[in-house]
């Protein structure tokens, strides 16, 4: 049973009488402990495809899959809340809250059953990633891009989710820091079994994906790796 | 980091938003608190005023209402309050001592009265007032005190008998005492002068002396000196006997009476009635009853008319009522405005919590929690700064609102309906304007205090719901997908 299937799903916003189609019949599954890269040129539909599969919005038709459970019957809001974890090109932290109190805020929001100790969980994941405690209680906006973008991988982790959604993650960070980006996220797949599926321009990330898909004129085309 | 913890982390790590806030609520509290503290101290001081009340009330004409039904039918005529209808309303619970009297001015050939002028001849009159409670209301009320002697027993009361109670100062000057008997006389002036149809001869069983108000001027109106009680059945009867000879003299004005018609039928005296209630807060349900039991064109009249004594304050509570109305509007629209406006700065952060699933119910309690931290602070602050400033205000006003009263109640006063005054007899000074004045105090009280939080809290809450509806039509994927 894959974790995620895309079945049929087409996007258009209407111009005029006609539709001007963004994604067309597209379908794909996503499997546990695999990393995914989705690459294409820009305002090729990549962001709409990904907020699809985060619940940020709607398919015109076809089906978004979560366990072969519709997500729009397991319900959006509770979909985003229990069942991903989303990291975002431009970090979307809290600004003046510490990059604990990030992860927290995640913590505090999902039903899943979480450890009681939630400090430690918060302190550890962010350990793991590669920030210290001095930086953890530091608030987001006195760190780094990366270390931002770590604190956000943090956060997709801390709901002990199965799917890990990234737009552009490493799309405001150097070489140097896109490579350890893109090893935690390898990581993450393979590792600790999740589904990683990023959406990016980088041919670097494409090259650490196990499958690469590519989004042309509203289609997904599977790609050799 | 649940909403709760998120709320006051925003409230704490904000200072410049929270601190705004604080002194727009703060600012707008402080007029909502003064007219708050305003209305209360209206309500205190007509509760204080009501109980300064004098107790006494009377049914007597309601003379606009008269007027219209004159003015609808120019035959209409209120029919006298029957005994019956007098007694009922006797009876109601609210009724401590009631009593109902009717007037008689007599002639007497050898008394004088008091204080003696050097110019009294034969002929003087005195008033009697006629007593059906053998306890005389105006004795239970503190009118007059017995100094020798006894009232009047049910006897007395029920059959024609000549017995009268006289002032000290009458009696002193008239050498009379206790068993003394007064001669007067039931006089008609016709076309041949004066001519005495008939002569009383009152025995004394007592004399009283009028007892000294605090604030009443010496021989006041009511000329308590030269009052003489008696039963009512015995000025009835006088009353009768006069109506009997004037018809025999001018038998055209009475050509609607049956041949068989004796004077001993007289059945249209006009009570003056007067009740004594319990407590004078309960004014408004005994007026209520009496409403049901009386006879078109009467009404309930009170020694003042407490509408016209709380024109001063009822003035104030208006405009207090009309300031909290336009604060509380003020309120809701600049505190919404300003939240929204700040919400649009935090829609990044709105976006986020979408994003993570919260639900938005949740986020709306953060929001609401969030303006009642701050809105609680201010009101607190205002509440004692708010009722500072009212004080010190509305006294100026009210002020000037009993200067304006006074007017009015001059103007009032010049009125005069045409109507025999069937008033109240007063056992209580009338309400002055120092009452009004000294009953008006702005204080902080339990249920002021309540109010204002409440009508603060409730407001801070109503400026929360456009912002809330702003909340709750965000898209996260617009707000956090585009760079």
């Amino acid at each position: 049973m894959s974790l995620v299937t895309v079945s049929k799903v087409n996007y258009f916003y209407p111009d005029g009488d006609a539709r001007r189609y963004i994604l067309k019949d597209v379908s794909c599954t996503f499997e546990r402990g695999s990393f995914y890269a989705i690459l294409g040129e820009s305002g090729s539909g990549k962001t709409t495809f990904l907020s699809l599969l985060g619940a940020l919005d709607k398919p015109k038709s076809g089906k978004v899959l979560y366990e072969e459970q519709d997500i729009a019957a397991i319900g959006f809001e509770s979909f985003r809340r229990n069942k991903i974890g989303i990291i975002f090109q431009a970090y979307n932290l809290i600004p003046y809250m510490t990059a604990v109190e990030n992860i927290k805020v995640a913590m505090s929001i999902t039903d899943n059953k979480l450890p009681k100790d939630v400090n430690e969980v918060a302190y550890n994941l962010l350990d793991y990633i590669g920030l210290d405690k001095a930086k953890a209680d530091r608030t987001v906006n006195k760190l780094s891009g990366g270390e931002q973008q770590r604190v956000a991988i943090a956060r997709a982790l801390a709901t002990n989710v199965d799917v890990i959604l990234a737009d552009e993650p490493t799309g405001n960070l150097d070489e140097d820091m896109e490579n350890e980006i893109v090893a935690i996220l390898g990581k993450l797949a393979h590792e600790h079994n999740k589904c990683v599926i990023v959406v990016t321009h980088s041919t670097q990330i494409a090259k650490q994906a196990d499958a690469v898909f590519k989004l042309r004129k509203g289609k997904l085309e599977a790609m050799d790796n | 980091m649940n909403a709760v913890r998120r709320a006051m982390a925003s409230v704490v790590r904000k200072p410049g938003k929270t601190v705004i806030l604080l002194i727009i609520i703060f600012v707008l509290g402080n007029i909502i608190a003064g007219a708050v503290s305003v209305r209360q101290a209206v309500e205190n001081a007509e509760v204080t005023l009501r109980a300064k009340m004098s107790p006494d009330v009377a049914i007597g004409y309601d003379e606009e209402k008269i007027e219209t039904l004159f003015a609808q039918n120019p035959t209409f005529r209120p029919e006298p309050l029957s005994v019956e209808t007098i007694e009922k309303i006797g009876a109601l619970p609210y009724v401590k001592s009631f009593d109902y009297s009717t007037f008689l001015s007599l002639e007497t050939p050898s008394l004088q009265r008091y204080p003696i002028t050097g110019n009294q001849a034969s002929g003087t009159y005195f008033a009697f007032t006629g007593v059906n409670n053998p306890e005389i209301i105006d004795m239970q009320e503190g009118m007059i005190h017995l100094v020798t002697g006894r009232a009047f027993n049910e006897q007395e009361i029920r059959n024609l008998s000549y017995v009268a109670l006289v002032s000290q100062d009458v009696a002193n000057i008239n050498n009379l005492a206790v068993g003394s008997v007064m001669n007067f006389e039931n006089v008609m002036y016709d076309d041949s002068g004066r001519r005495v149809i008939a002569t009383y001869h009152f025995e004394i069983i007592g004399i009283f002396e009028p007892i000294k108000q605090p604030g009443k001027a010496d021989g006041s109106f009511d000329d308590w000196e030269n009052k003489i009680y008696t039963p009512n059945r015995v000025l009835n009867d006088a009353t009768a006997f006069w109506v009997e000879e004037d018809s025999k003299l001018h038998p055209e004005i009475y050509s609607d009476r049956a041949d068989s018609y004796s004077y001993s039928d007289f059945d249209e005296t006009i009570y003056n009635t007067i009740y004594v209630l319990n407590d004078p807060a309960e004014l408004e349900l005994f007026k209520e009853e009496v409403t049901g039991l009386v006879p078109e064109g009467y009404i309930v009249k009170t020694r003042e008319n407490f509408d016209q004594v709380a024109v001063p304050i009822r003035s104030l509570q208006k405009i207090a009522f009309f300031i909290l109305c336009i604060a509380v509007g003020a309120t809701v629209l600049i505190t919404s405005l300003l939240i929204t406006l700040f919400l649009r700065d935090r829609r990044r952060e709105m976006g986020i919590y979408l994003s993570l699933g919260e639900r938005k119910i949740r986020m709306a309690g953060q929001i609401l929690l969030e303006v009642i931290v701050v809105a609680f602070i201010a009101i607190t602050l205002s509440l004692f700064s708010g009722n500072i400033l009212s004080n010190g205000l509305s006294e100026k006003m009210l002020a000037d609102q009993i200067v304006a009263g006074q007017t009015n109640a001059a103007d009032l006063d010049n009125y005069n309906s045409g109507f025999l005054d069937l008033g109240t007899r007063g056992y209580r000074n009338a309400i002055s304007h120092e009452d009004i004045a000294s009953s008006y105090v702005v204080f902080l009280d339990m249920k002021t205090v309540l109010l204002f939080y409440g009508v603060g809290l409730g407001t801070v809450c109503l400026s929360v719901l456009i912002p809330i509806f702003y909340v709750t039509r965000l898209n996260p994927k617009k707000i956090l997908m585009k760079y």
